[in-house]
C-alpha cells in the first residue's frame, strides 16, 4: 500500500481536522493540546502506508492515531507528575479543563477515558471494535466501560436537573 | 459476571444521553482550533521525516561516543604512565 498523495491528504485534512480537534478538545479540555495532537496525527498519517483506504477508513485511522497520541501524553504527564510529587513530597494540583458553557462543564466532570468513549460512540458513531482499536482497549471491556460512562453521565444530568426523569 | 456493571437503560434514557452528546458536539467553544493549512503540514511532515532519517543514521555515532571518549582517556593514561620515568628524568 502506498502513502497518501497530496490531493487526497488535503481533502482528508479538510474533512477531518476540525472533527478530530473537537474530539481531542472535549477529551483533554485544552485547546493547545488539541492543536498539537491534531498536527502530529496528520503528520503521522502522511508517513503511514494508507494510500488505498476509503475516506471513512482514513477518518477512523486518524482518530486512532489521535487517541494513541493522547494516551502517550497522559502516560508522560502521569510519570512527570509522579516524579514531581516525589521531589516535592506533595500532590500536584489537578489542572482544570478550559470549558466554558454548562453542557461542556457537565461533560468535563467525567474521567478523560469516559469522555473519549462517549464521544467516539455517540458523536463519531464508532462500533465497539473501532473504539477498542482507537483507545487500545480490549473489545470485551468496551461494553462495560461504555455502560459505566453512560451511567455516570446520566447520574450527572439527573443531579443537575438537565433531564426530565430522575 | 459483569452483568451487574451493565446498567439497563431505557430507550428514553438512551435518547437523553444521545441528545446531550449531540448538543455537546454542536456547542460553540471558547477556543477556536489553530491549525495550519494542509500544505504547511505536508512540509512539516517531510522535515520531520528527514530529521528522523538523519537521527537514525547518526544513532550509532551517538551510541559510540562515550566509548570513544573512554578509550581516549585510557590511551592518554597509558601514554602518561609509560612516559612518566622519561619525563621525571628530563625534569630532574
Amino acid at each position: 500500500m502506498a502513502r497518501l498523495d497530496e490531493r487526497t491528504f488535503a481533502a482528508c485534512y479538510q474533512h477531518n481536522s476540525r472533527a478530530l480537534w473537537s474530539y481531542l478538545y472535549r477529551v483533554t479540555g485544552r485547546a493547545a493540546d488539541a492543536d498539537d495532537i491534531v498536527q502530529e496525527a496528520f503528520c503521522r498519517l502522511l508517513q503511514a502506508e494508507v494510500g488505498g483506504l476509503a475516506d471513512e477508513q482514513l477518518r477512523r485511522y486518524v482518530f486512532r492515531i489521535g487517541s494513541n497520541l493522547l494516551a502517550d501524553r497522559w502516560r508522560r504527564a502521569t510519570q512527570e507528575a509522579s516524579w514531581l510529587d516525589r521531589l516535592r513530597g506533595t500532590t500536584e494540583a489537578h489542572v482544570e479543563p478550559e470549558y466554558d458553557d454548562s453542557v461542556s462543564r457537565e461533560f468535563a466532570v467525567l474521567k478523560p477515558r469516559e469522555r473519549a468513549l462517549l464521544w467516539l460512540a455517540y458523536v463519531e458513531g464508532q462500533s465497539h471494535e473501532e473504539i477498542a482499536n482507537a483507545l487500545g482497549l480490549s473489545r470485551g471491556s468496551i461494553k462495560v466501560l461504555l455502560s459505566r460512562a453512560r451511567g455516570r453521565l446520566r447520574d450527572l444530568l439527573v443531579a443537575k436537573g438537565l433531564t426530565a426523569r430522575a | 459476571m459483569v452483568e451487574w456493571l451493565l446498567r439497563t437503560m431505557s430507550a428514553d434514557e438512551e435518547h437523553e444521553i444521545a441528545a446531550f452528546m449531540s448538543r455537546l458536539a454542536t456547542a460553540s467553544t471558547r477556543h477556536a482550533p489553530r491549525l495550519p493549512a494542509a500544505d504547511v503540514l505536508l512540509v512539516k511532515a517531510q522535515m520531520l521525516e528527514r530529521w528522523e532519517a538523519e537521527r537514525r543514521v547518526e544513532a550509532p555515532l551517538d551510541i559510540m561516543e562515550p566509548f570513544q571518549i573512554g578509550a581516549g582517556l585510557i590511551a592518554a593514561g597509558i601514554l602518561l604512565f609509560w612516559s612518566l620515568p622519561a619525563l621525571l628524568r628530563v625534569i630532574s
